[in-house]
């Protein structure tokens, strides 16, 4: 089992109830996957998604298919997320797109919590995780 | 950690839900009358119907705080994933479109139901799925299983079994104060519900604590 993070986008869908129901692409792969959780921060008011795309936490023994998904961003793979990093110019280049700041960050810690904290500000990537 | 109220759902007639009193407790409201039901014959309670609507309960004691944990244990023998009950917290008492929820829902193939546990958040009636994860394990449908939902401020966590199995750090619904459970189909039961205050110090309080007591023991050295 291997635990991988990506950002990908978040889906809005108006039910035949009337209703609003929203999830992280990865929802699915359910059933392909051990387990995720997604970090999708509502509006208070509207309770519609702040941002239309997500970071997500993914537990799976292959990764395959959320790799060749071309909706997926996946961030590079660390053993652990004190592990020292080194980013891709190109996934830079993304990241900056969608407004994160990646001055300073070193590790993929950094670069977890500089991901969330851009969805919102409150976000800690100690309390964002899902079992092998 | 203080028990606010506490259902194991014994009746001696079929109850709905509304009309019976937990054990602990001070009662239950549900978002649609008559179709939550506790069981006579297996005291467990259920959603009393054969098609797809979810269904809502929500015991009338409020945990006072926005930190709450609440329990079910869930049994869901079935392989259709149509079939899901669980806990829920944060809710409010102005309405059922707010609050969070852990549910088991049906899964796997015949002989080997295999559930898939999964955290929302529904904010203004938009429904949000935060998580999932899947017990791979062989016909763990078959079994009860306890469903925590624990609720704090820096993270909601889904535990099966005592085990945690997802953590979000979202962090929505300040200020709803009460726990309930959800279930659809007659396949979903529930029983054991439990709601739990806590408590849930913020860092400040945390922080206050460390340095009152450095100052005590810097005082005290000083003293000697």
């Amino acid at each position: 089992m291997a635990r991988r993070y990506y950002v990908c986008p978040v889906v809005t869908e108006l039910q035949a109830d009337g209703s609003t129901y929203v999830y992280a692409k990865v929802a699915h792969y359910v059933g392909q996957i051990k387990g995720y959780v997604a970090h999708i921060p509502s509006d208070p008011s509207t309770g519609l998604p702040l941002r239309n795309w997500a970071l997500v936490c993914v537990e799976a023994d292959d990764h395959s298919l959320l790799l060749a998904d071309a909706a997926f961003e996946a961030l590079p793979w660390k053993d652990a997320l004190d592990d020292a990093l080194t980013l891709p110019q190109a996934a830079k280049d993304k990241l900056a797109a969608r407004g994160i700041d990646l001055s300073g960050i070193t590790t993929m810690r950094q670069l977890v919590r500089a991901i969330g904290q851009r969805l919102h500000a409150s976000f800690d990537e100690r309390a964002f995780g899902v079992s092998s | 950690m203080a028990l606010l109220a506490q259902d194991t759902f014994t009746v001696g007639v079929d109850t709905v839900l509304e009309s019976h009193t937990p054990d602990i407790g001070t009662g239950w409201s549900v978002e649609t009358a008559a179709k939550l039901t506790c069981d006579a014959a297996g005291d467990y309670c259920y959603a009393n119907q054969a098609n797809n609507t979810r269904h809502w309960g929500r015991e009338g004691t409020s945990i006072g705080a926005d930190a709450m944990d609440v329990t079910v244990d869930i049994l869901v023998n079935n392989v259709n994933n149509n079939r899901f009950c669980g806990p829920a917290g944060r809710m409010t008492t102005a309405n059922w479109g707010n609050q969070y929820n852990a549910e088991a829902q049906g899964g796997g193939i015949g002989g080997n139901v295999q559930l898939t546990y999964f955290l929302f958040k529904a904010v203004s009636s938009v429904r949000t799925q935060l998580g999932s994860w899947a017990d791979t394990s062989t016909n763990n449908g078959a079994s009860t299983h306890t469903v925590k939902l624990e609720i704090r401020t820096a993270a909601k966590k889904v535990f099966v079994d005592g085990i945690e199995r997802i953590s979000s750090a979202d962090d929505s619904l300040a200020g709803n104060h009460y726990a309930g459970l959800t279930g659809q189909r007659l396949e979903a039961q529930m029983d054991n519900f439990k709601s739990e205050s806590v408590n849930d110090p913020l860092p400040s309080k945390i922080l206050e604590s460390s340095l009152l007591q450095l100052n005590r023991m810097s005082e005290a050295a000083v003293g000697a």
